[in-house]
């Protein structure tokens, strides 16, 4: 009689326990089921571990009222693997402090010191950089503006061309890991005011060609307005765009033998006047197999070269509905981010804009052309209090659809004295994505979050875990480097590895079947603002555990396939062969 | 669509100039008599002239306000803060008429924070408070807010133009767009205007009703030939049915009025700033004669009274207002500055052209104005 109570009570125990496991189970489950998003999550979706991992010397960007319009377009930075160890290094480029001294004749102009140089941080091991800037012969103290990472002679290392408010810094990669400055051999040494730049083959050769964008035609002895500052509600400012002369873009031809070709007039470049050129992004719109450049301008209409495939280019930005706001307006175009958000395998463009400006989200209609759904999306309202600048569509929390983040800032010290609800130092923003291009404010982005004066934005997998982490760079700070501990699902990275087509596979497609979905990626470094992202494509799966097949269109016309490929590894497809090879485990989460 | 915003602050200063009385011993009242004539300098210097008898402290304030609400008129936000700078201690009516003028001059100096601050504070809000602080909301994105302001003072005025409008143009915002459509609708029963057209003209294209779109933006058009946004949005309902050539030659027209817009504005910066830098009168009258051949004469309206202002004599600002003041149809201060253009250079034969041809044309309205 004892032992059955005893038996019984231990069945009731058991029953207990085992409801309770279930329960706890259901929980979880609900939990993961209904929080693919970072919004949901209790723990923040970026950490910046930039301090700990050895990031610390601070940007300069001129005087700290800035009152001429170079000093507060900040500069960018790029993630790569500059010594091929397989881990990413982070890029940070830097401007300089300025002088102010009187003109002969009246007013003021501006003197440009030697900066403090870019950083060329090396990840010596993982989590752990070191600045290698003068071991690695990156030595540039001039005033650096933005970075293009490509690999423009095939010879399977990074090269870099630093842009700059003066001649433009092409870094050509020795093959181990140190560098040497080639720009005036190689033709790159453009001595304007350069910002965002893209390594692309545009012609098809194998070869990487070269976009360069411009800001503005400024004169150091000869500023505008004398040198004086503009004034805004009786403020003190610096005087923007109209003030100058708009620049010209420059699109170089590699020639294949260490030197580039100005092709900008013959390309059929020269049609349009200048533009405040800021973000350059490329990508193949209309998917006629050869790339085209998106340039997000300054307060005038965006451009969007199409590739005729014939060497030449012309600007359909605004009869494809790509190039104004809603109301025809030329917004302040900063960033630009590219990418197939609604799933539909077409490329939809998200542009950054000023404050009290919606972000622009256009959205590709499946035929190259786009349809302005910056307040449908969620994306144009939530940024209006913000002035952004660097933006990357990127699958935070690894479920398969691209979420946005951007960084923000306002250009003006004295902003708040300016006008309703403008801040000098603004948040940056992560939107989760919904789905079919919509999108809301994720609850918790971490420190992406905290209000600094952000400029440009580079992703890439930094701890390998295969997750996108962010190199963020600040106008007047030390850059963030921002740990994406949102990535939930699973995940398989793709690396190419270009015989015929460029060595990176840059501008191949990438389709990607998998848990019954159609995913499409396109390799690329370009977009964002003044910086280069990692070429490698992360896909996140959600909870399929396989990539069912992959395709990838590679830009010489090549096609190859393979699959089933295992979630949770990194693999490199060869263009010469066709294969797709392991070439790591992801680490742990 | 920036005009009807800046319109919609003229009708309503306009619209504080009490009905026109005669001549009355009372200087505010013969103040207010001057200014619903157009004469506003004269109405400025009776009342400045009026002003120093501060024996009589119950007119005071009075004359104060009514100087500040002159110079409002005359785009001198500086001048109306000026003329009430000493009313702290006003009793309470005549506070709120000062904060009220306060307001305005934050807001015309683009100091939205202190004008919504200012304007919070008056209480039972009136028609023009809640149109304020409605435009206030809508210029920082705040379509919520602004449309309960707006949706105020509607209540309170429902003949309020430019609060319908408004209110139309933040329920397409907010994609409110079957409300947003029957708002739009309904004001077009009594103002059959351009940008009325054009918004409901946008409100389609985002419904993605590109062929109701593409006829909202004709009517548009056909009353506003130049008019970008328009030219824009009708390209862009061709384009998404199909008409390829009538998308591009409308994108084509588009760039032409687009590139002159831009030019337009990087002008009015260049020549802004500028004027800012050196304190020269004579860009101010640049600025004006140059926005008014850009086709914007409230702007050249406000250069031309900021150059009047630092400089009474100067003939090209006055002839440019006189003719600013025409083109938005408001023939008797026209005549009014051509007049007195002529009383200072009597053979200024441009002047006398233009005035014969105003008496000429419209005689009839400026007798009834």
């Amino acid at each position: 009689m004892r032992r059955a109570a005893s038996i019984g009570a231990g069945v009731v125990v058991l029953l207990f326990v085992l409801g309770a496991v279930f329960v706890i189970v259901l929980v979880v489950r609900g939990i993961r089921k209904d929080s693919p998003g970072a919004g949901d999550r209790a723990s923040p979706a970026f950490v910046d571990i930039a301090s700990a991992a050895g990031l610390r010397r601070p940007n300069v960007s001129g005087s700290d009222e800035r009152l001429f319009i170079f000093e507060n377009i900040g500069s960018g930075g790029a993630l790569l693997d500059s010594d091929g160890d397989g881990l990413l290094d982070a890029l940070v480029i830097n401007a300089g402090p300025v002088e102010i001294v009187e003109r002969k004749g009246g007013g003021l102009r501006p003197r440009l010191l030697p900066g403090p140089g870019c950083s060329l941080y090396r990840q010596s091991s993982p989590g752990t950089f070191e600045e290698v800037s003068e071991s690695a012969g990156m030595r540039f103290d001039g005033w650096g503006v933005g970075a293009a990472v490509g690999d423009v002679d095939n010879d399977g290392d990074l090269d870099v061309l630093i842009t700059a408010f003066g001649p433009n810094r092409f870094y050509l990669n020795r093959g181990d890991g140190t560098f040497i400055e080639r720009a005036r051999e190689a033709g790159l040494d453009h001595p304007g005011f350069s910002t965002s730049a893209a390594f692309l083959d545009h012609d098809g050769d194998g070869l990487l060609d070269l976009y360069v964008a411009n800001y503005v035609e400024f004169d150091l002895e000869r500023p505008p307005n004398d040198g004086l500052p503009c004034r805004e509600h009786g403020v003190a400012i610096s005087c923007g765009p109209p003030m100058h002369d708009p620049a010209r873009d420059v699109l170089y031809r590699n020639l294949g033998d260490g030197r580039f070709e100005d092709i900008t007039e013959s390309a059929g470049l020269g049609a349009q006047p200048g533009a405040y050129g800021l973000g350059v992004a490329a990508g193949d719109f209309d998917r006629d197999g050869r790339p085209d450049i998106y340039v997000a301008n300054d307060t005038t209409a965006n451009f969007l070269w199409m590739n005729r495939g014939d060497g030449t280019f012309a600007d359909e930005a605004l009869f494809r509905g790509a190039a104004l706001s809603e109301n025809a307006q030329g917004q302040a175009g900063m960033g630009v981010a590219v990418g197939d958000v609604n799933g539909d395998g077409w490329l939809d463009i998200l542009v950054t804009n000023y404050q009290d400006e919606p972000n622009a989200y256009y959205e590709s209609l499946g035929d190259g052309t786009f349809a302005d759904r910056s307040a449908a999306s969620g994306l144009g309202p939530a940024s209006r209090p913000y002035l952004g600048w660097g933006a990357a569509f990127l699958d935070v929390t690894l479920d398969g659809r691209l979420d946005v983040v951007v960084v923000n800032g306002h250009v003006h010290p004295r902003a708040a004295e300016l006008g309703a609800g403008a801040s000098f130092e603004q948040p940056g923003l992560l939107f989760e994505s919904l789905g079919g291009g919509s999108y809301r404010p994720a609850a918790s982005s971490g420190d992406l979050a905290r209000p600094r004066n952000h400029r440009g934005l580079a992703a890439g997998d930094i701890d390998g875990d295969g997750d996108q982490d962010l190199l963020v760079t600040l106008l007047d700070g030390p850059p963030l480097l921002l740990e994406n501990r949102a990535g939930a699902g699973k995940v398989i990275g793709l690396v190419l590895r270009g015989s015929v087509s460029n060595r990176e596979g840059i501008g191949a497609r990438i389709e990607i079947d998998a848990g019954g979905r159609l995913i499409a990626r396109e390799v690329s470094r370009s977009g964002s603002y003044l910086s280069a992202h990692d070429a490698a494509v992360l896909v996140g799966l959600g909870d399929a555990t396989r990539a069912d097949r992959v395709r990838i269109a590679w830009p010489s016309g090549r096609r190859g396939e393979a699959g089933p490929l295992e979630a949770g590894s990194v693999w490199a497809a060869e263009e010469a062969n066709g294969s797709v090879r392991r070439v790591r485990r992801l680490g742990p989460r | 669509m920036r005009g009807p915003v800046i319109a919609a602050f003229l009708a309503l200063t306009a619209a504080m100039a009490a009905p026109a009385v005669g001549r009355d011993r009372d200087p505010v009242e013969h103040a207010r008599a001057m200014r619903a004539a157009g004469d506003l300098e004269g109405a400025e210097a009776l009342l400045e002239a009026a002003l120093p008898d501060r024996s009589d402290t119950s007119s005071a304030p009075r004359v104060a306000i009514e100087l500040a609400r002159c110079r409002l008129e005359m785009w001198d936000a500086e001048g109306a803060r000026d003329a009430v700078a000493d009313g702290e201690d006003w009793s309470e009516t005549l506070g709120l008429d000062r904060i009220e003028v306060l307001a305005i001059a934050d807001f015309m100096s683009g100091r939205e924070a202190s004008a919504r601050e200012r304007f919070a504070r008056l209480p039972g809000a009136s028609p023009v408070t809640q149109h304020y602080l409605g435009l206030i909301d809508f210029n920082a994105g705040r379509f919520e807010r602004a449309l309960e302001h707006f949706s105020r003072a509607l209540a309170s005025d429902p003949e309020d133009y430019y609060s319908a409008l408004h209110l139309g143009w933040c329920l397409l915002e907010l994609g409110r767009l079957e409300e947003a459509r029957a708002a739009l609708g309904k004001l077009l029963e009594r103002a059959d205007s351009p940008e009325v057209w054009q918004l409901l003209g946008r409100v389609d294209l985002r419904a993605e009703r590109f062929a109701d779109a593409s006829a909202r933006f004709r009517e548009a058009l056909a009353r506003s030939p130049d008019d970008a946004e328009s030219v824009f949005g009708l390209a862009t309902a061709l384009r998404r049915l199909g008409d390829g050539d009538g998308a591009r030659e409308a994108f084509d027209r588009f760039r032409v009025l687009h590139r002159r817009h831009q030019e337009a504005l990087r002008r009015s910066y260049v020549l802004t700033q500028r004027q800012l830098s050196s304190g020269d009168v004579t860009l101010l009258e640049e600025l004006a004669a140059h926005a008014l051949s850009a086709g914007d004469p409230v702007e050249a309206e406000r250069a031309a009274w900021r150059a009047l202002r630092g400089d009474a004599a100067r003939v090209g600002a006055r002839l440019t207002l006189a003719r600013a003041l025409a083109s938005a149809g408001r023939y008797t201060a026209a005549a009014l500055h051509y007049r007195r253009l002529l009383r200072a250079v009597p053979d200024h034969e441009v002047a006398t052209a233009e005035l014969r041809a105003l008496i000429r044309d419209h005689g009839r309205r400026v007798d009834d104005e």
